[in-house]
């Protein structure tokens, strides 16, 4: 039998891992432009996995700037959306800020108007031992918006909020017509957790500690 | 974070196979080890953002970052001492060449020339004709879409 693209060609056998819900506190925002995708590599197998990303090299420099929540203030979710012919998939990314400092209220004004990838930390980490196949630290980091990038959709500040107390929660995610081809690609570069933090190490702005 | 005369584009590991020691990003790259990647992989000179000697990574177009932003062409390698006299003349035809969509290889100063002269006068006959229909356009002037510059001139002329 021949096998042709969109065919089941393996097994999900049974997770012995624990799951471990939720992201990380630290999101990296990319503009979108920044990224070089003759450069950024995939795994010739599986187009979910990004193996290397790149920025372009353009004055001012890109970086990945990044947001810091605080106490699981971050939260991602990603649906496929099906249409007549097609099925695609919404990549969801709400992160809150306890803040509205002037330099935040700017950070939201031109986070509105663009476009970004997000890269994002999972709590999960597989941590198996490595087999054919399979290593540690490939379910940590995920790239959302990789086609198209995402967008702010909603952002609301209510002062009279119990749980935000003032805070601004913004919700980002593809565009009302334009959804991802994908799911959120995994970012795993060099065949190790180590040196995809290395990777990423020198994707950050200086003001991200 | 090393310094070296050398960068890599931000986000990029070089590695190699069976030896963890020669894995570097930007942060931890050596003029040794640029060097040695270059060396044993030239294919990875496309990661690297500054090789010393070059003004950049060659031919590499850098887009603007903002709409409307400064687009920025880095020419290729040429070392200054090798530049002959009229390699100004041929960077200026070149850059004629890219906007009329010529193909420059293998054409010689004077041939790129006559082909960039030749190619500016029937872009200059172009514009002639389509100024003289819009013209007779304007007036109620019906015409063959085939009609040649001359006969269009004469109508043009004759409903003067």
């Amino acid at each position: 039998m021949t096998i042709g693209c969109n065919e089941i060609v393996s097994c999900i056998l049974k997770n012995c891992a624990n799951l471990v819900p939720g992201i990380k506190d630290k999101v990296y925002f990319i503009n979108y432009d920044c990224i070089d995708k003759d450069l950024s590599t995939f795994d010739t197998d599986n187009s979910l996995l990004c193996t290397q990303l790149v920025f372009e090299t353009v004055s001012p420099p890109c970086y990945a700037y990044c947001l810091e929540g605080y106490n699981f203030s971050n939260g991602h979710t990603v649906e496929m959306v099906k249409t007549k012919y097609q099925k695609n998939w919404e990549h969801g990314l709400v992160f809150r800020i306890f803040d509205n400092t002037p330099e935040d209220k700017l950070w939201i004004e031109n986070a509105k108007d663009s476009r970004f990838i997000a890269i994002i930390e999972n709590n999960y980490n597989k941590d198996l031992t490595p087999t054919a196949g399979e290593v540690a630290g490939r379910t940590v980091f995920e790239i959302l918006g990789w086609d198209f990038g995402i967008e702010i959709n909603e952002a609301v500040r209510d002062v009279d909020d119990e749980e935000m107390l003032g805070g601004w929660m913004l919700t980002a995610g593809c565009s009302d017509t334009l959804k991802e081809s994908l799911i959120p690609r995994t970012y795993f570069v060099g065949g190790t957790l180590a040196l995809t933090r290395a990777a990423l190490e020198s994707l950050v702005a200086p003001c991200c500690p | 974070m090393t310094t070296s005369k050398y960068a890599l584009k931000a986000g990029v590991l070089l590695q190699a196979f069976s030896n963890a020691q020669k894995t570097c990003t930007n942060d931890t790259l050596t003029d040794e080890l640029a060097e040695w990647h270059l060396k044993n992989n030239p294919q990875c000179r496309k990661y690297f953002s500054v090789i010393p000697g070059t003004a950049s990574v060659p031919g590499k177009i850098t887009r603007p970052r903002r709409k409307g932003g400064p687009t920025i062409i880095i020419p290729p390698v040429k070392p200054a001492e090798n530049k002959s006299p009229d390699w100004l003349a041929r960077k200026i035809l070149l850059r004629e060449a890219d906007k009329l969509k010529i193909d420059p290889k293998g054409l010689s100063n004077e041939e790129l020339a006559g082909h960039i002269e030749k190619e500016m006068a029937v872009i200059a006959v172009a514009e002639k004709l389509e100024n003289t229909k819009n013209q007779l356009r304007d007036k109620g002037i019906k015409f063959h879409p085939k009609t040649g510059i001359v006969k269009l001139q004469k109508l043009l002329n004759a409903s003067t």
